[in-house]
């Protein structure tokens, strides 16, 4: 696995992106400010399923008419998310909180296949009343998975747990696979 | 032109820098500051829940904007919507504010002399001011505007405009540009269906959403400058 990221981070492509002018910030921007519609929407439909808000909404309504768009945000951040990866791969392959967001992302889907399959099947029982428990805490842990998301995602920035600054074979060296301290200087 | 004075003695200086910079210093100097510059959690942390307001605020305005122009929920009016998000908007834009201001203690010195900076809080003063005072007045009334809201709404255009023709690069402007040409197409593509209240608020809800998303791309540029 670390020798396909370290073939990546040497194509040409990659090198041009991360060390481009205007290229790596506007995606990165286009990437946070993709944030407002994902996250946005989601917050909505999640939002109506807890019965905070919409309550005079169809649960069905709000996931055939808003939840599209969540997709559509979801499609333009896995582009710009993935293309932000090809740039440093070497970086973020290495970096814990980058590892924790991808993590997070799984419970995400997992949560998504959840509802989906058991949760929203009976839903024109409850369509416009409360929604059952199943669905409420479907719609909890969605919050609380995106969150995570983004704030794993905000600290990855951070250089507090890179490889240089953990003490080798410790636990966070281990789960950040960090290369063993000779080969560090490639690292760099 | 006015006059500032340092230890070498008088010198030529704008008036920013006479009667604005004074105050970035003074805060960057009271123990609030001084505080958050000392903390390595506080400025993290504060850059985590301006991200999140900033997906509060997303939803909020996306709904009713998105409304407006045709799109999202259908069984409401755009009132409908626009009051089921508000408690959003205010909770969003409250928690910007308050963790705005505490990246903002972290980096005073920079911001001063941050272009992105100043476009920031010039657009956010402007989207603050047209999205309570013109749109959710059109939406209020279902497209229809007094002459204070459309007074409104032509005082932060020709402000705006300004702004950002000034103050910003050719980046900035070729992406306004993009983002108004392509919402604009998608109320020309229906003008056949719209009556002219209908295209008040969609033309409102451009507006809204270009002056959200050019605050929210300014903020972002802060870190780039």
């Amino acid at each position: 696995m670390r020798d396909f990221i370290v073939m990546l981070n040497e194509t040409p492509w990659s090198i041009a992106l991360r060390e481009s002018l205007y290229v790596w910030p506007i995606l990165e921007a286009t990437h946070v400010l993709t944030i407002m519609l994902f996250a946005g929407t989601i917050l909505m439909v999640d939002l109506r399923l807890l019965g905070l808000t919409f309550k005079q909404t169809t649960v069905s309504e709000m996931t055939e008419r808003v939840l599209p768009w969540t997709v559509a945000g979801f499609i333009l951040l896995v582009i710009t998310g993935s293309v932000l990866f090809y740039a440093k791969p070497l970086v973020y392959y290495h970096n814990i909180f980058f590892r924790l967001k991808m993590l997070f992302l799984v419970a995400a889907f997992a949560n998504i296949l959840y509802f989906h399959k058991r949760a929203q099947a009976n839903v024109a029982e409850w369509d416009l009343t409360a929604p059952p428990r199943s669905a409420r805490i479907s719609a909890g842990l969605s919050l609380a998975a995106w969150t995570a998301i983004i704030v794993a995602g905000r600290m990855i920035a951070y250089d507090w747990y890179d490889c240089g600054k953990l003490r080798p074979g410790g636990f966070l060296a281990v789960a950040a696979s960090c290369p063993a301290p000779l080969a560090q200087s490639s690292e760099e | 032109m006015f006059y500032c004075r340092d230890d070498q003695g008088e010198y030529e200086c704008s008036f920013a820098d006479k009667f604005v910079l004074p105050l970035f210093d003074g805060l960057d100097a009271s123990p609030i500051a001084t505080a958050v510059k000392a903390s390595a959690m506080v400025v993290p942390w504060a850059g985590v829940a301006h991200l999140l307001a900033l997906g509060l605020l997303g939803g909020a305005i996306f709904m009713a904007d998105a409304k407006a122009l045709g799109a999202g929920l259908k069984s409401h009016t755009t009132a409908d919507v626009e009051r089921n998000v508000r408690p959003i908007l205010f909770a969003a834009v409250a928690l910007a504010i308050v963790s705005g201001g505490i990246l903002a203690l972290g980096e005073l010195k920079k911001l001063y002399y941050s272009p992105p900076y100043w476009l920031k809080m010039a657009t956010f003063a402007s989207a603050l001011l047209f999205t309570f005072g013109v749109r959710n007045r059109l939406i209020a009334n279902a497209g229809k505007g007094d002459r204070l809201t459309y007074a409104i709404w032509a005082a932060i255009g020709v402000a705006w405009l300004g702004v950002f023709a000034f103050m910003s690069n050719w980046l900035a402007r070729g992406a306004l540009f993009l983002l108004l040409g392509a919402l604009g197409a998608t109320v020309w593509r229906r003008r056949a269906t719209l009556g002219p209240n209908d295209l008040a608020l969609s033309v409102a809800a451009i507006c809204s959403i270009v002056l959200w998303l050019t605050t929210a791309a300014a903020g972002r540029w802060i870190a780039f400058y």
